[in-house]
């Protein structure tokens, strides 16, 4: 089975977030980044549909951000090619603006499984992964913790969560796109020892494809972070005084009964 | 040739109405009303007729009956939805960001190449076109947008709207499919549900929340402590049921329940949008964390900046000595 | 009156012959096992180091380091802490050191003077002297034997319990049941021996002798000397002159003299044979069971790692899978292990119910490396799994308490992070563990917080710290992890920092380009992210301008003072000339150093009684015990020691990336809280600790044992910063009876 995962970098928000001069778009020249965590979960899907059978895991990813730190990661943590495709912007690739060169690398790979984060935290309007699969007219179903592969090889068992931990047990048919959560376990440790030397042994497969999609529809007026205005009313002193005061306050509501 | 009705994607949950729809059908009246048009709900269904008395708010309760729609998978769901939507042409599908409209909302935004706006927290009218408030990056940025292409697609947060009073005027309207729904590659084949637990937390008036702030499995023994001597039950956030310190069925968020308990004692919990998403509306929201950024004070009535650990036992105490 | 030791009294030419063609035999074996084991040292790799092996052996047989040897041979230094063990050690050493000896010598007086030149060293005084000597070793081994018995089989303490693999051929070997043997059935046969003289005497007395057979019995030594005998004897004197200087023999000798002729001749012969059998069966032996010790335990004390033990030598950076993969004087300290368990008695994790046992590890290695042919290029089967459990490897905290205590200079805890290191290489890390080194990988700490943020604690200051990227600073503090972002030991950094700002001491920081200094990172088996977080930090530290270097935490200076002040090229720069070993200082060093120069005064005495409790990376790593107790003297409070102080400190349980670990399910009890009981025995007010991982330990732990009120932990600059501040400044301090009011 040939399955392919999509990696994305977004900004890391443990460093708080700006906004450029525009008002309208993040600042991203500050930012870190790190790969997408439900990408990251894919990945180790991936490694562990390989290597509960036979098959080949492809990385593609965009050239943006700290890409090749990720993809150095990924060949050390076991993926057999890594697709580096072009990115000439300065801007971060938008789900509608990754699309296009993204389903162009991915239809050249034609892999009988496609797997991709089912969010990325800086997505505002797209979702990459249902926008891949349609463009490469493939079916797709999301928020899928767990993938196991048939015997016959042609299609796949996914659980789709709900929430109450409840899950659907789907079956589906390959080629597909699968938008996904997690994986059947976190994603695994690789040592610094081995990124280093996938660094000195792994070669990119660096291809290039026409930009994205049109314009998704959506003008962002404005971007700023939620208004601290609204929040709690904070009671001070020890935890011992804070005690009394939740104390009280439960009374005057009538919780204390 | 665009109405300005609202078409609300009523969300079926293994045989019962979801709360998200009651929201969304309360979204769609705050857009109706100004512009006029109607609040337009669609029921994706084996057999919708049962869901219509739940579904007053709405003006129009479309009932699209179908075998393959007794079970929720993206095809069938995505073929019928798309059609109404091709067919009626509203200026909005309101989907829920649930499991369901997490698959259900991008794709028909593709297939009908409509912009689609995620994390939707407030939507309104500026003249023609759509205002909508968005929440992404965890949170942590709040975007304004304006969409002037129709339809629009809106991916609207559950909580963010508060189910409505206003009736409708719920006219039923059997929707004659006509495309096909099979074959698919996709397959439901059964719910897997988890072992029962011991408490439905969604049941309980008081509930004492805890999330990694509690440090150890043994503390959310202190917890307990505090719970019973309240009169509640203890819940979590997702990373303590991760950890196995406590199971999935205490688990509150978006994986998780959805509570609105009268008290909500958050311990230890940074209040994620996954998390706040399954609690906001609860009554009095009362939360600890020592991080005073922490973004559950956003939605709390009242905070404190304190150890949640050294909180509990004080607290313990204090209640027990005010109750007597 | 001229005699010399019997030979061979009562020995038939037989036996003779038996035991001439039995001890080249013997001899043969001795080797051949000898050989087949040590080959087996050679499996292992070459140690780290541009040294050659060569080298090194030429580096271990300096004078400094065979005194060494010999101080510990005669004196047993490395069994000071049990006085019992030092004795019965000692007793059953020199025993069969003399008895052997003496058993060499008379070999050399029974097939060299007397056949060669048919005269006879032990003879005279001399031999009274040497039978005298000899019995009283008798007597020695026998008491020591006793000693050993009674510990092993009556109080039968846990860590003399047998390994629960077979690690030799013959675990069970009777080693004490050997030597007493060996002991008894000499005593034997000198008591059957002279028992037959004293009977010989009476007949000759009473006048009925036999001549013929009595020369019969003199049948080894030349004529003359036969005639000089029998003429002895004859006039009435004594058969075996110097048999009263034989105190033991002589008493069994008089004891068994009723016994008939016949049946005295018989028993002398039955115990000569088991005398000489049970000898030759001890050596045969040596090579094939634990008793293999004697020669492996000298040579591993001999030729023992030289560096400090907070150099970690790390050869292969995938770790270790199997024995080949250890270095050999990695399988050379296996096997020099004395079963002792002395290890896993001071085993923090085993104690608080971990599954460790430091010597099971190193058992578990042996039994493999026995098992496995020294000529082989084949695979190996792993240890990992079968021989040593994930579990175990990665309850240790490095503490080095085994290492310390180890008789014999094991390493145990190098041993352990070697084999960590392969499960690394596996990604095999639990998820606490995971959160920490993909954290470190990421941000340079292991909260996952922003390094931007680092400094943070210097916000509340009221006074500003000096950049030493930016200007020259005497002291370069190098924070570290838990003294930047814990919140509790934030307090104390704040404290440390207005003390000396107070003092005027010139220091500075590196801000937010500081990272981990990767101490426990090196221990919990990332060697990798180890080499990049000493690669940065080596680089900021080039950039960065300073005379000397401290930090309050005594992992982190470990590894600055010992693996990053190195001559690797990185430290060219003028600024990095400050680090050299003798230029990394932890902070009760340097405090030490400015109250001794005035340059700290303390104002008051506190009025206070408290215990100490030493870091195990500061204690046993670095040997710094008496600066911290000098402070405390200096401040005046009164000292009590609690009873595992100094080298015998019990660690906390956070080293080794223990802290980012999760819980060891199914604990008794954690290694902090008993620390804390320990310290509550004492009755002593205050806690005293040199680490800010103890802080937060020993405060967690003070809180789960529910002793909050009766005892406070506090850091040693808090209590220094009480005795200098002006009385009204309040110190904030963490976790004291302070704010438990209400």
């Amino acid at each position: 089975m040939n399955i392919a995962v999509i990696l994305r970098q977004v900004p890391d928000l443990i460093e708080p977030l700006e906004v450029d001069a525009s008002g309208a778009a993040l600042d991203l020249s500050a930012a870190t980044f790190v790969v997408n965590e439900t990408d990251d979960h894919a990945l180790e899907q991936a490694l562990l549909l390989k290597e509960s059978g036979r098959g080949t895991v492809t990385v593609v990813a965009l050239d943006f951000g700290e890409v090749d730190n990720t993809l150095y990661t990924a060949a050390a943590k076991g993926a057999d090619r890594i697709v580096k495709v072009a990115w000439e912007q300065t801007q971060a690739p938008s789900p509608h603006a990754a699309a296009a060169p993204l389903a162009e690398a991915l239809r050249t790979l034609a892999p009988d499984l496609v797997l991709v984060g089912v969010q990325a935290h800086d997505e505002l309007d797209g979702v990459l992964a249902p926008l891949l699969a349609t463009r490469l007219g493939l079916p797709y179903v999301g928020v899928i913790r767990g993938v196991k592969a048939a015997a016959d090889g042609r299609t796949v068992v996914v659980c789709k969560e709900f929430p109450g931990a409840v899950m659907a047990r789907l079956t589906v048919r390959l080629p597909a796109v699968l938008g996904i959560l997690g994986a059947d376990q976190p994603p695994r440790y690789v040592p610094v020892s081995r990124i280093r030397a996938a660094m000195k042994s792994t070669r990119f497969e660096e291809v290039s494809h026409a930009a994205g999609l049109g314009p998704s529809g959506i003008a962002v007026t404005r971007m700023a972070p939620p208004p601290a205005g609204a929040r709690a009313e904070m009671l001070t002193g020890s935890e011992a005084e804070v005690a009394q005061r939740i104390t009280e306050l439960l009374a005057e509501k009538g919780l204390l009964k | 040739m665009s109405t300005s009705d609202i078409l609300v994607l009523a969300e079926i949950q293994r045989g019962t109405l979801a709360d998200i729809t009651s929201e969304l059908l309360a979204a769609a009246r705050g857009l109706v009303s100004p512009s006029g048009g109607e609040v337009v709900a669609a029921v994706l269904a084996a057999n919708g007729g049962a869901f219509v008395p739940a579904l007053g708010a709405a003006d129009r309760i479309l009932l699209i009956d179908h075998p393959a729609l007794a079970n929720y998978s993206p095809e069938p769901y995505l073929a019928a939805l798309g059609e109404v939507v091709g067919a009626r042409a509203p200026r909005a599908v309101l989907i829920g960001a649930t499991s369901m409209g997490w698959d259900l909302a991008p794709l028909l935004a593709a297939r009908l190449d409509a912009p689609l706006a995620l994390g939707c927290k407030e939507i309104a009218f500026e003249d023609s076109a759509l205002r909508v408030t968005s929440s992404f990056c965890g949170g942590k940025m709040l975007a304004e947008l304006r969409i002037d292409r129709t339809p629009a697609v809106l991916m609207v947060l559950p909580g963010a709207y508060r189910p409505g009073e206003t009736p409708g005027k719920a006219q039923v309207e059997s929707w004659k499919l006509s495309a096909s729904l099979e074959p698919a590659a996709i397959r439901f084949d059964e719910f897997q549900l988890p072992e029962a637990g011991d408490v439905d937390i969604t049941q309980q008036d008081i509930l004492v929340a805890v999330g990694r702030g509690i440090q150890q499995k043994e503390n959310v023994e202190l917890a307990e402590q505090l719970a019973q001597v309240l009169g509640g039950a203890v819940c979590a956030s997702r990373p303590v049921v991760d950890q196995g310190w406590l199971p999935p069925t205490r688990q509150v968020g978006k994986s998780g329940m959805t509570v609105k308990p009268k008290l909500y004692l958050a311990l230890g919990i940074s209040g994620a949008p996954e998390h706040q998403e399954g609690m906001k509306n609860s009554e009095l929201i009362i939360a600890v964390n020592t991080d005073a950024r922490a973004p559950i004070f956003d939605i709390a009535h009242y905070g404190a900046q304190v150890d949640a650990l050294e909180l509990l036992p004080a607290l313990v105490e204090a209640v027990q000595a005010r109750k007597g | 009156m001229d005699f010399s030791r019997p030979i061979l009294w009562n020995v038939p030419h037989v036996s003779e012959l038996l035991l001439y063609l039995l001890m080249p035999v013997v001899l043969a074996a001795f080797l051949a096992g000898t050989v087949w084991r040590v080959r087996k040292w050679f499996l292992g790799q070459a140690e780290p180091g541009t040294d050659s092996p060569g080298r090194q052996l030429l580096e271990a047989l300096r004078p400094r380091r065979l005194a060494g040897l010999l101080k510990n041979i005669l004196f047993q230094s490395r069994l000071s802490r049990d006085p019992f063990s030092i004795v019965m050690h000692q007793a059953i050493f020199w025993g069969m050191v003399v008895l052997f000896l003496g058993t060499a010598l008379a070999t050399v007086d029974q097939d060299v003077a007397n056949l060669l030149f048919d005269r006879q060293i032990l003879r005279g005084q001399f031999y009274r002297g040497f039978e005298l000597v000899l019995d009283l070793f008798g007597v020695v081994l026998i008491v020591g034997v006793v000693m050993a018995a009674y510990r092993r089989h009556i109080v039968r303490p846990e860590r003399l319990a047998l390994p629960c693999t077979p690690v030799t051929l013959w675990d069970r070997f009777p080693l004490l049941g050997v030597l007493f043997s060996i002991a008894v059935t000499g005593f034997l046969t000198e008591g059957l021996r002279i028992a037959e003289g004293l009977r010989i005497e009476t007949q000759v007395a009473s006048g009925a002798w036999d001549r013929t057979a009595l020369r019969g019995f003199f049948g080894h030594i030349g004529p003359t000397r036969q005639e000089a005998e029998l003429a002895r004897i004859a006039a009435g004197g004594p058969l075996f002159p110097a048999a009263p200087w034989a105190p033991v023999g002589y008493a069994l000798g008089r004891l068994l003299e009723p016994l008939p002729p016949g049946a005295l001749r018989t028993l002398h012969q039955v115990a000569w044979w088991l005398h000489a059998l049970a000898a030759f069966g001890l050596i045969v032996a040596v090579p094939l069971t634990k008793a293999f010790h004697l020669f492996s335990s000298p040579a591993n004390m001999l030729l023992r790692h030289p560096e400090p033990p907070g150099r970690l030598p790390v050869f292969a950076e995938s770790g270790v899978e199997t024995v080949r993969d250890f270095t050999w004087r990695q399988l050379m300290q296996v096997e020099a292990c004395t079963w002792c368990g002395k290890c896993q008695e001071v085993c923090p994790a085993r104690s608080s119910g971990a599954p460790l046992s430091p010597c099971s590890v190193i058992q578990a290695v042996d039994a493999q490396l026995l098992r496995t042919p020294s000529r082989t290029d084949g695979d190996l089967p792993s240890l990992h799994g079968s021989r040593v459990r994930p579990e175990e490897l990665w309850a240790c905290s490095t503490c080095l308490a085994c290492d310390e205590i180890c008789p014999v200079y094991i390493e145990h805890p190098r041993l352990i992070i070697d084999l960590r290191r392969r499960l690394v290489d596996r990604g095999e890390v639990d998820e606490g563990l995971q959160d920490a080194l993909v954290n470190l990988q990421r941000y340079g700490n292991s909260f996952g917080q922003s390094p931007r943020k680092r400094a943070d604690w210097t916000k509340p200051l009221d006074f500003k710290i000096k950049d030493a990227r930016k200007e020259l600073v005497e002291y370069l503090w190098f924070v570290g992890d838990y003294a930047s972002y814990d919140q509790r030991a934030q307090e104390v950094t704040r404290l440390v920092a207005r003390l000396l700002h107070t003092a005027g001491v010139d220091f500075g920081i590196l801000f937010d380009k500081e990272q981990n200094a990767g101490n426990d990172v090196r221990r919990a088996g990332e060697e990798g992210l180890f080499g990049l977080l000493r690669e940065k930090n080596l680089k900021e530290l080039a950039a960065a301008r300073f005379q000397k270097l401290f930090t309050t935490d005594p992992h982190t200076y470990n590894t600055l003072k010992n693996e990053y002040a190195q001559t690797d090229g990185a430290a060219t720069s003028e600024g990095a000339q400050g680090l050299t070993p003798s230029g990394v200082l932890h902070y009760a060093e340097l405090f030490d150093e400015l109250l001794a120069r005035g340059v700290l005064r303390p104002n008051r005495s506190l009025d206070l009684s408290v215990t100490y409790h030493d870091p195990c990376y500061l204690g046993r790593y670095n040997g710094v015990y008496q600066a911290p107790r000098r402070i405390l003297r200096a401040l005046g409070v009164s000292l009590v020691e609690m009873p595992r102080h100094g080298p015998d400190s019990f660690c906390c349980g956070a080293g080794g990336g223990r802290i980012w670990m999760k819980d060891i399910p199914g604990l008794d009890e954690r290694p902090a809280e008993s620390r804390i009981r320990e310290a509550l025995s004492l009755g002593v007010e205050c806690l005293v600790v040199a680490c800010p991982k103890d802080l937060v330990m020993f405060q967690d732990a003070v809180k789960t044992v529910g002793a909050e009120s009766r005892l406070r932990v506090a850091d040693l600059g808090e209590l220094l910063f009480e005795a200098i501040a002006p009385p009204t400044q309040p110190s904030t301090l963490v976790g004291t009876s302070h704010d438990r009011a209400g």
